[in-house]
């Protein structure tokens, strides 16, 4: 019985700011080795340009333009024609071909694409 | 509810968010510097082997599976770093023929301490703690720090709960003579 009552008060005193404190910058440091310094806990909350997303940008880029130089040759063979385009005040010069309207459709259509599929990976690949 | 938020911090860490590490260590730190520090017996060295220790949980923390107290486990993680810091694998290998002070009045020692105050009995407390030896005094501060038992300290230094049962009581009793003769002195100095 007095032995618990005397665990009890040094137990109390233990915990009560008996032990030796460790350095003010102890907490900070270990973050730093973690690799977590206070500013970069402050960026965490913006979002991080996606590698991802950089690279499947080149990816697709590179995709539609093998594509634009390979489909032409396919639709020569059948019916079927993209519209041409005529800018009148400028004559015959500025004519856009089959071939040129299909490459700025698809260049709108393909910006318009990557820009939600950067902005789609960036929610997955952020730190 | 700490335990509660201390285990969404862990899940959190789990999950790779080292931002919630902040937490743990403001926590903890204390008692894992003091573990460190009884064993190195060096300020410096402490600190390493304490932040070093903090480092090797949250980068193994998957390997925490809620069986223990994280307290237990992390002190644990703790102890082992210190011990393979110093490579000082006898700091347990003593033999379990200490002196033992038998003639403790259990009666004077714990109305003496009732009777000081905060600050007295903290400096009474470390007097008597410079009387035992490092093993003893490491294993009273995990004994009586944050209420840990003979089974959760034996789990911090993985040594057998018996061998660990029977420290404990002799480095007490220990503990109990030195607060006696640290009080007289004490009183003798009051007189």
């Amino acid at each position: 019985m007095k032995e618990e009552k005397i665990d009890r008060l040094i137990r109390s005193t233990m915990n009560d700011g008996f032990m030796e404190n460790p350095s003010p910058g102890f907490t900070e440091n270990v973050m730093q080795k973690l690799g977590v310094s206070s500013q970069e806990a402050k960026l965490k909350t913006k979002p991080v340009k996606s590698k991802w997303g950089l690279r499947s940008m080149i990816f697709i880029y590179v995709l539609l333009i093998a594509l634009i130089f390979i489909i032409p040759g396919s639709l020569l063979t059948s019916d079927y024609t993209l519209p041409t385009f005529e800018l009148p005040s400028l004559g015959e010069y500025l004519t856009l071909d089959s071939n040129i309207s299909k490459l700025l459709i698809m260049l709108i259509l393909g910006g318009w694409f990557l820009i939600f599929i950067d902005s789609y990976l960036k929610k997955f690949f952020t730190r | 509810m700490k335990a509660e938020i201390e285990n969404i911090v862990i899940e959190k860490i789990k999950g790779g968010d080292y931002n919630a590490c902040n937490y743990i260590v403001d926590k903890y730190k204390t008692f894992v510097f003091n573990i460190c520090i009884r064993i190195v017996r060096n300020r410096e060295d402490a600190e390493e082997v304490a932040q070093d220790s903090f480092i090797k949980a949250f980068k193994s923390i998957d390997t925490f599976k809620y069986e223990s107290k994280f307290s237990t486990w992390l002190y644990r993680i703790a102890f082992n770093n210190a011990v393979s810091k110093t490579r000082s694998k006898k700091f347990f290998n003593a033999d379990l023929d200490d002196n033992v002070f038998d003639s403790v009045n259990h009666t004077s020692v714990s109305e003496g301490l009732d009777r000081l105050n905060r600050i007295d009995r903290k400096k009474v407390l470390r007097g008597a703690m410079d009387h035992l030896n490092e093993e003893e005094r490491l294993l009273i501060s995990l004994y009586y720090f944050e209420e840990n038992s003979i089974t959760e300290v034996a789990d911090i230094t993985g040594l057998e709960g018996n061998y660990i049962k029977v420290k404990v009581h002799r480095a007490r009793k220990k503990l109990y003579n030195s607060l006696s003769q640290v009080m007289g002195i004490q009183m003798e100095d009051v007189l």
